[in-house]
């Protein structure tokens, strides 16, 4: 997940504090990818990423003096990115799903590829027809990788409602996929 | 077999969250139990088939652009207003937006509603009479009839209809005026044989209306 070591990073924090604009890009630079990612998968929708992504790092800019040496910067990052995107999903009530790939793209494609792209569609439309809480639940687990106690502190609920949203997620989201995991079983 | 596993604890377990003795009594009984065992297969399978879907791939003039428009940005809201910096973090927890905005849409729309029930609890119950109770004042003049003497009522006399009713009250009226009437005269006439009569002594005099 880290594209600068940290005590790069911890450098370019300090100067970025003290007004230095360069090593503010640096650090944009280097943490642009996961951030968009990360809003892509809560959203579902490009346009919203490439949106919440700018607003996370001028946000961010913002706030940057509040922030406190020695703690991870990707993490702090993480918590503002994942407090746009649902607030704007509970401003715009945006849940469309996620992936918007015309299928009329692939007709070029060999067999393989076809349907290794066409399961990646079912999967990204089954996380985009998840609650927006279960989605973001799912999200920080399966690609942030957080625990059961980061998450719940990051989003102000308890452990025990990760767990039961992580749950419920996961039986939506067999239901939805039992085709493609009937085709995966080993 | 009856399972007594929560399908949110074989997720845990799957997540590693589980500790100590719920672990231990979930391991337990995946060592039995072909069915969760299962489960959790489908579960590992779901999570990696989940991960594995790339992300919507983005263009690399995309990337190279991102830098600058984010300092773009920055430095066109820091030549106008930043009023929500100063509420939205403090020591890098987030704190919830303000929606003032909402609330001063909402408030004229409350308030509407509030006076709306108000009146249909309040006033609309007050304007609306119905059928009260009917009171009836008779007058001190109008004594009301000599209790009746006769042995025997009639059901009918008890319960008389409204018409009969009227017209018993109007004929009692009609008697008690009568009765008053020829008591005042009774009494007008003893005054005035009286006056012919000569005074008999000084309070007779006092008396006399000048």
């Amino acid at each position: 997940m880290r594209h600068v070591d940290p005590s790069e990073e911890r450098r370019l924090v300090a100067r970025a504090k003290e007004g230095d604009m360069d090593a503010y890009e640096r650090l944009v630079k280097a943490f642009e990818r996961p951030v968009y990612y990360l809003c892509l998968r809560m959203t579902g929708a490009p346009q919203a990423a490439d949106d919440l992504a700018q607003e996370t790092f001028i946000r961010a800019y913002g706030a940057l003096a509040g922030f406190k040496e020695g703690l991870d910067f990707y993490a702090w990052l993480r918590r503002i990115a994942v407090n746009a995107a649902l607030n704007d999903l509970r401003a715009t009530k945006r849940e469309e799903p996620l992936g918007d790939r015309d299928p009329a793209h692939y007709k070029d494609l060999p067999q393989d590829e076809l349907l290794r792209r066409e399961a990646e569609r079912k999967v990204q439309e089954a996380l985009g027809a998840l609650p927006s809480d279960q989605r973001t639940v799912l999200v920080l687990r399966v690609f942030e990788d957080r625990s059961y106690r980061d998450i719940a502190r990051d989003l102000g609920i308890s452990q025990g409602t990760v767990m039961s949203r992580l749950s419920r997620a996961r039986k939506k989201l067999k239901t939805s996929l039992a085709d493609l995991l009937e085709r995966r079983r080993p | 077999m009856i399972h007594r596993i929560r399908p949110d604890l074989l997720g845990a377990y799957l997540d590693g969250e589980l500790r100590g003795g719920k672990s231990r009594r979930l391991k337990a009984h995946l060592a039995s139990c072909q069915a969760c065992r299962e489960e959790l297969d489908v579960l590992r399978r779901l999570d990696a088939m989940v991960k594995d879907t790339a992300a919507e791939p983005v263009r690399p003039e995309y990337w190279d652009a991102f830098p600058g428009r984010v300092t773009e940005g920055i430095r066109s809201r820091s030549a106008g207003p930043r009023p929500q910096e100063g509420v939205m973090f403090k020591d890098s927890f987030i704190v919830p937006e303000s929606r003032f905005r909402t609330k001063a849409m909402v408030l004229p729309f409350s308030l509407a509603a509030h006076v709306i029930v108000a009146v249909l609890l309040i006033v609309i119950p007050l304007l609306q009479t119905g059928n009260l109770p009917r009171i009836e004042i008779t007058s001190a003049f109008l004594a009301p009839p000599p209790p009746s003497r006769s042995p025997t009522k009639s059901p009918k006399s008890r319960f008389p209809t409204s018409g009969s009713r009227a017209a018993s009250k109007a004929a009692s009226r009609a008697a008690s005026s009568a009765a008053f009437w020829a008591a005042s005269s009774a009494a007008s006439s003893e005054a005035s044989s009286a006056k012919s009569k000569p005074p008999s002594g000084p309070s007779a005099k006092s008396s006399r209306p000048t």
